[in-house]
């Protein structure tokens, strides 16, 4: 059949392949309303290419709720090979995916040697009905297809997608790349359902309006050779079905009951339809033949020979088609549904629970809850114990797709199974599990509580996996309180236990536990215990708790001002997330870099990262707490707008958690704010609480900092008791040795605070000096009215560093590089010393070659030795 | 959006030259200006180009400061505005 008006899509889609076959590929998101043609252009193109391309087809199921990774399995059958082999030894996700791009990398016949010579075309349909974890995979392609020759097509219902669809935050993330592509067909024009309807002797006018110029509708109402104009599509399809022979038509009937495809085989159990029936239904066009199974044409016919089918015989068909398939051992999904529709809740139960499970291993959580919910609906008289484990089940899957109120209360009514079944060992580890299902949704004190009472309860009988789990999230929430010798106490009994168990997953999060602990009472230790929890993770396979380790090396060296280490660590855990899709842990880890890059006087980059992560409106509560802390804190220093609002939405996100590490640094920042905008009298109020809550655990940079501002504002006499040693130095009065120790730390903020202290005019414009290169105006006019009271004949004021000595206009991180290149290292080098990617040093060489209009590595190093960059003040005194 | 002032200091005075060159200068800033979404909407330069203060809309004063890196320009100081004229009440 030819395509009326698509002509300009199918020379789009040409030209993209074209560029494909030269190894540039890309994804093209081919949207348009359901009949309008998605699937007839998908097709014609792919047809014109089964010579010259290899084309992979899949497609997202109509089920209620549909199969995991669908189109995924659809085209593995297809394939054969290793994919498939792949598949049925239960590989991570990571390596399921990884394998599909490889397959998109590698079309051409498998033993031919040298470079690929065919492009792929991969096909992924209906992605409105896509389960998570094909949403997954959409955007793990949709991320990486720009480097392989491939067309990855996507077809979609755009008017199905409503704003909150899954599927339109996968879109919204994947079009801003440059290389994902959009299409969207519009309806046929009066002229082409005119240039149809001709030979027909149908009014075209009539046609195009009551059919609005969908496609589908217009062939479905020429098909069934009638002068009139049915008023719906529905009408539409069952005018053909009612030229159809009995026999024909109950095998059309059968086969509207199933989603997407049908074998005949079924239809002939089912409906007693011989070959002849069904033949008949593939010559009047309502199916389609698609080699080992029929089809609806579309959709939309399929749902209307079905809604007409009367309720009676359409359950008995139900009854008749789930016994086939079963007997037949079919996918759980499917047969969930059969059974739902069929009305038989034990057959429901049983296979929606199965089918929630399947869902749950392949990572589709969104589908695995609606699974157990299903089976929930109809678990009236299950015995508490099978019971309560539904329930457990369907607390974990919602939690995994945030929908925690559902999860607790899930956890509460299987809770309320186990007591009545008397299962203590159930009960405690069910209270440990929902310690983290309350940590996740930051009700802390409750999570400490409930992991209290599961370790309590389990304590009393014999130890098992059950207490392993109860110590691990007690450790973890007390770490969290910052309850440091709690916490290392437990954890080290949590890891015991787990290893007794061999309790992999446990044994990760208790080592991290303890070594998170570990930062605050032996920070030597910690990133051996730590290491050891990201080695166990990796090893079992498990990218969540990787990520967590390494998330943890990294923020827990932050906190105790560890910078170099810090650094290297959180970049490490950005690039693993960004590597395993794990955008919610890479987000804490990219706000915590904000944060470390701000103490460091990184200003410019730290506004970059933490103004990316608190503008996503995706991003967690932990995520956007961090950044928006180090947002308000910088805009405060720097004397920006906006200090006050940002440092605000921190607290509110905050201070229902009641955790200090989470209080501390934004009543700093609140504090610093109020003495930079003159309203010292507001800081006692905003510091207090959080101040005793630090002196009450004991958290040295806690109680410093905080201690700090209530000495500044006159409400502390001397130094608080276990005050990290910069500050009981400052608040000492001795601003020197403050100085300099911050200078060691890496702080030239806190160093040029301290410098202001002196009383000496050089020492009053070394402070200045710095504050002026750093851009922290407020504390700078401070400095320099001071100065002018001395009576300090103020020189011309000396612009910032990055006029000046830098005419050209480079960044803090460039001046940085560049000082490297003049010392002569080569590119991976200064990657190395530097702690960052050398992908990262090759732009940063590229925009300083642009910016100082050389055009070579030696040109540069020549002008940074001329202007003597590389001999930079306020740099850390020892590398660490 | 916001709107913003800038005020930045060019201690050796800004020199924009009043020619094709000048003209490239400026498209420059804005292109690299509309990668964050930010706009230059017009500058006021002190008579002995020491000083200018500029008027941008954007959507955090992070976004001004990194197109102003991007672009080579030094800032002082950012304050958030409103526009009042004296048309406004009557």
């Amino acid at each position: 059949m030819e395509l009326l008006e698509r002509g300009a899509f199918l020379e789009s889609l040409e030209g993209w392949l074209a560029a494909a076959r030269s190894g540039e590929g890309c994804m093209v998101l081919l949207g348009g309303e359901a009949g309008i043609g998605k699937t007839a252009l998908a097709r014609a193109f792919c047809d014109r290419h089964g010579a010259d391309a290899r084309v992979l087809w899949g497609a997202c199921d109509a089920l209620r709720t549909p199969r995991p990774l669908g189109p995924l399995l659809d085209i593995t059958r297809e394939v054969g090979g290793e994919l498939a082999r792949l598949v049925s030894a239960e590989p991570t996700r990571h390596r399921l995916f990884g394998a599909f791009l490889d397959l998109l990398g590698s079309a051409g016949a498998p033993d031919a040697p040298g470079p690929r010579a065919l492009p792929v075309v991969a096909v992924v349909e209906d992605a409105h009905w896509a389960d998570e974890a094909t949403l997954d995979l959409l955007v793990f392609l949709g991320r990486r297809v720009a480097d392989s020759p491939a067309v990855v097509l996507v077809t979609y219902r755009d008017d199905e997608v409503g704003r909150e669809h899954p599927l339109r935050t996968v879109i919204g993330d994947l079009a801003t790349s440059w290389w994902v592509r959009r299409l969207d067909l519009p309806a046929l024009s009066r002229a082409g359902v005119a240039s149809l309807a001709g030979p027909h002797g149908i009014d075209a006018d009539r046609l195009h309006r009551v059919t609005g110029g969908n496609p589908f509708f217009v062939t479905e109402v020429l098909g069934a050779a009638g002068r009139e104009v049915p008023p719906t599509v529905r009408d539409a399809v069952l005018a053909r079905t009612a030229r159809l022979t009995p026999a024909a038509r109950a095998a059309l009937d059968a086969a509207a009951l199933v989603p997407d495809r049908v074998e005949p085989a079924l239809l002939e159990a089912v409906a007693g339809a011989d070959a002849a029936a069904v033949d008949e239904c593939l010559r009047a066009g309502m199916l389609r033949d698609d080699g080992r199974s029929v089809r609806f044409r579309h959709e939309l016919a399929r749902l209307a020979v079905e809604q007409a089918v009367p309720t009676a015989r359409r359950i008995a068909l139900h009854r008749r088609i789930l016994a086939q398939l079963a007997a037949s051992g079919h996918e759980p999904a499917r047969l969930a549904y059969h059974a739902e529709e069929a009305g038989q809740p034990a057959a429901v139960l049983e296979h929606a629970a199965a089918a929630g499970e399947r869902a749950a291993a392949l990572g589709a959580h969104r589908e695995a809850a609606d699974h157990y919910a299903r089976a929930l609906r109809f678990a009236d008289g299950l015995a508490p114990r099978p019971l309560a484990e539904l329930l457990e089940r369907y607390a974990v899957e919602c939690a995994r797709t945030d929908r925690n109120a559902d999860a607790l209360d899930a956890a509460e009514r299987a809770l309320a199974c186990w007591r009545r079944e008397g299962d203590r060992d159930r009960e405690g580890a069910l209270l440990a599990r929902r310690s983290q299902h309350l940590w996740g949704i930051g009700r802390s004190r409750e999570a400490l509580e409930s992991a209290a009472a599961a370790v309590a309860m389990l304590e009393a009988g014999e130890p098992g996996p059950g207490l392993a789990a109860a110590y691990t999230w007690l450790a973890m929430n007390r770490m969290l309180a910052r309850d440091i010798p709690g916490a290392i106490e437990v954890g080290r009994r949590a890891i015991e236990l787990a290893e007794r168990f061999g309790e992999q997953e446990l044994l990760s999060r208790a080592l991290n536990a303890v070594g998170s602990a570990q930062w605050f009472s032996d920070p030597d230790q910690a990133p051996v215990t730590l290491a050891r929890s990201l080695a166990v993770a990796t090893d079992a396979g498990n990218d969540q708790a990787a990520a967590a380790a390494m998330v943890n090396l990294g923020s827990g060296a932050g906190e105790i001002r560890r910078y170099a280490f810090a650094d290297r660590w959180l970049r490490q855990a950005v690039a693993w997330c960004a590597e395993h899709d794990l955008d919610g842990s890479g987000r804490y880890a990219l706000a915590w870099l904000a944060r470390c890059d701000f103490e460091q006087g990184r200003w410019s980059e730290a506004g970059t990262a933490a103004a990316s992560v608190a503008g996503e409106r995706s991003a967690g509560a932990p995520s956007r707490r961090v950044a928006l802390t180090v947002l308000g804190r910088l805009r405060a220093r720097r004397g920006d707008p906006d200090a006050l609002s940002a440092l605000e939405d921190a607290w509110e996100l905050a201070v229902h958690t009641g955790d200090l590490q989470r209080l501390w640094p934004v009543a700093a920042g609140r504090a610093e704010h109020a003495w930079l905008t003159g309203r010292a009298e507001a800081l006692p109020e905003l510091v207090a609480e959080p101040f005793e809550l630090a002196r009450r655990l004991g958290h040295a940079w806690a109680i410093g900092e905080l201690g700090f501002w209530l000495w500044r504002s006159g409400a502390l006499p001397h130094s608080p008791a276990g005050a990290a040693r910069p500050y009981a130095l400052q608040i000492a009065g001795d601003w020197r040795a403050a100085a300099e120790a911050w200078h060691e730390l890496g702080c030239p903020y806190e160093r040029a605070l301290a410098l202001a202290e002196g009383d000496t005019e050089a020492d009053l414009l070394a402070a200045l000096d710095q504050l002026e290169r750093l851009g922290a105006r407020p504390a700078a006019d401070a400095v320099a009215s001071r100065l002018r009271e001395l009576g300090v004949r103020r020189l011309r004021r000396r612009p910032r560093r990055a006029t000046l000595a830098n005419p050209a206009g480079l960044t803090a991180r460039e001046l940085e590089v560049l000082g490297l290149l003049g010392a002569g290292l080569r590119n991976a080098d200064i990657a190395g010393r530097l702690h960052i990617a050398e992908k990262t040093v090759d732009h940063h060489v590229s925009a300083i070659l642009a910016k100082l209009g050389v055009r070579s590595r030696r040109e540069a190093a020549q002008v940074a030795t001329a202007r003597g960059i590389g001999a930079q003040d306020g740099e850390p005194a020892a590398p660490r | 959006m916001p709107r913003y002032l800038v005020q930045r200091t060019f201690p050796d005075g800004l020199r924009i030259p009043v020619d094709e060159q000048g003209a490239k200068a400026c498209m420059k800033v804005v292109d690299t200006n509309a990668d964050s979404g930010v706009t230059w909407i017009h500058s006021y330069v002190s008579s002995d180009k020491s000083t200018t203060f500029c008027v941008y809309d954007g959507p955090s004063p992070e976004a001004i400061r990194h197109t102003a890196e991007r672009n080579g320009l030094p800032v002082d100081r950012i304050t958030e505005v409103r526009v009042l004229d004296p048309y406004f009440y009557s």
